[in-house]
């Protein structure tokens, strides 16, 4: 199942540091709209936005590195699937 | 949308974070939860609830999953499977949503709790038997997986049937994350365990893990709408968030019978409340 040392191990790795990097990269950011938005600073809503479009992002990020890692493991049936699902993703931050 | 004074803003985070512990001990999403106590107490439009409550969804989602995912508990290969369709349900659902008038949406929303408040009292008085040991697999099939179980002291390996019904099914799980706010998992757990096959700590894990892109395909719908009202979404975000937590650390081993048969009986009561008001004049 691995290939050029890219194991199934490391693979979740990728993808649990994927998902604590969004929550904490949001949750930081909500913190700052919050500590902004009470210092009477006029940017503390447009930086709690970001928070929450971070936190909105953090899946899609995980998908997109499903694709990457279903590649690398060797199984590309998967990293198909992971491409429609981002694709999905995608198509619903248009609609 | 009421005026967000610091003493509010306290209560809604202690809301948010007695909400995340809720999740964690009843193992559903804050969806029931969170609905329900902003549009019935803080008298916030439907469409709006359910916007925060997807954000919700996500973060609670996203920072559960990254545990499960490490521990081999999350079958990614079969998450991204049943995504395909979840995803395409959650969108349809949020679509859906946005063309119904609130009172619709809420009157949609009670009638789904009565069978959320039946499914947790039947698991209070008849809990989920696991699995029975299975002999050795067969050809491994590409879905199947393996998890180490530390309450077994050993390895369970599982395989995984019925895909494509249980794609099905998961598009209809979609469909009411969208249109409600909810994570889906009361349909997806089951769903895995009883026609898919898959253990119940397995199929929790992973369908934790494939909740956090149904909730984002939607709530990105709701976004471009502009129908997250950030303030309310980081108040309530952070307290679920920290609650989630707690909740997995702390409250883990408390999971009894007695607090699902206590809060199917919750579920009841705010699922009558909320088809009250939705029939209002």
């Amino acid at each position: 199942m691995t290939s050029s040392g890219f194991s199934e191990k490391r693979f979740g790795r990728l993808i649990q540091r994927t998902l604590q990097a969004g929550v904490a990269v949001s949750f930081l950011l909500l913190a700052a709209g919050w500590a902004l938005s009470l210092s009477g600073a006029g940017s503390g809503r447009t930086v709690l936005m970001a928070g929450i479009l971070a936190l909105v992002l953090t899946p899609v990020a995980r998908v997109a590195m499903l694709v990457y890692g279903f590649q690398r493991v060797g199984q590309p049936s998967f990293s198909l699937a992971s491409l429609v699902v981002l694709l999905l993703l995608l198509l619903s931050a248009l609609l | 949308m009421p005026e967000l004074s610091l003493p509010f803003v306290g209560l809604l985070a202690a809301f948010g974070f007695l909400i995340g512990i809720l999740g964690s001990v009843l193992g559903v999403g804050g969806g029931i939860f969170i609905v329900p106590l902003l549009v019935l107490w803080l008298g916030i439009p439907v469409h709006h609830a359910i916007a925060v409550s997807l954000v919700a969804i996500v973060a609670t989602s996203s920072a559960v999953a990254s545990v499960n995912v490490e521990r081999g508990l999350a079958n990614m290969r079969l998450g991204v499977v049943l995504e395909m369709t979840t995803a395409l349900g959650s969108i349809a659902g949020a679509l859906v949503a946005n063309m119904l008038p609130g009172r619709v949406v809420q009157l949609l929303f009670s009638l789904m709790l009565f069978p959320v408040a039946g499914a947790m009292f039947l698991k209070s008085v008849r809990p989920p038997k696991p699995l029975p040991a299975a002999g050795p697999l067969p050809a491994k099939g590409p879905l199947d997986a393996a998890f180490f179980d530390p309450s077994l002291a050993r390895e369970t390996s599982y395989a995984v049937r019925r895909i494509v019904p249980a794609s099905m099914v998961s598009f209809v799980a979609g469909s009411l994350s969208g249109l409600l706010g909810l994570g889906g998992g009361i349909i997806q757990v089951p769903l895995m365990n009883i026609l898919c096959g898959v253990p119940i700590k397995a199929a929790a894990a992973t369908s934790n893990f494939l909740i956090g892109v149904s909730a984002a395909a939607s709530a990105l719908i709701f976004l471009r709408r502009g129908l997250v009202a950030p303030e309310l979404a980081a108040v309530i975000v952070v307290g679920v968030l920290l609650g989630s937590f707690v909740g997995i650390q702390v409250l883990f081993r408390a999971k009894s019978e007695r607090i699902q048969l206590g809060f199917s009986v919750l579920v009841l009561l705010v699922a009558v409340r909320m088809l009250g008001a939705s029939l209002e004049p």
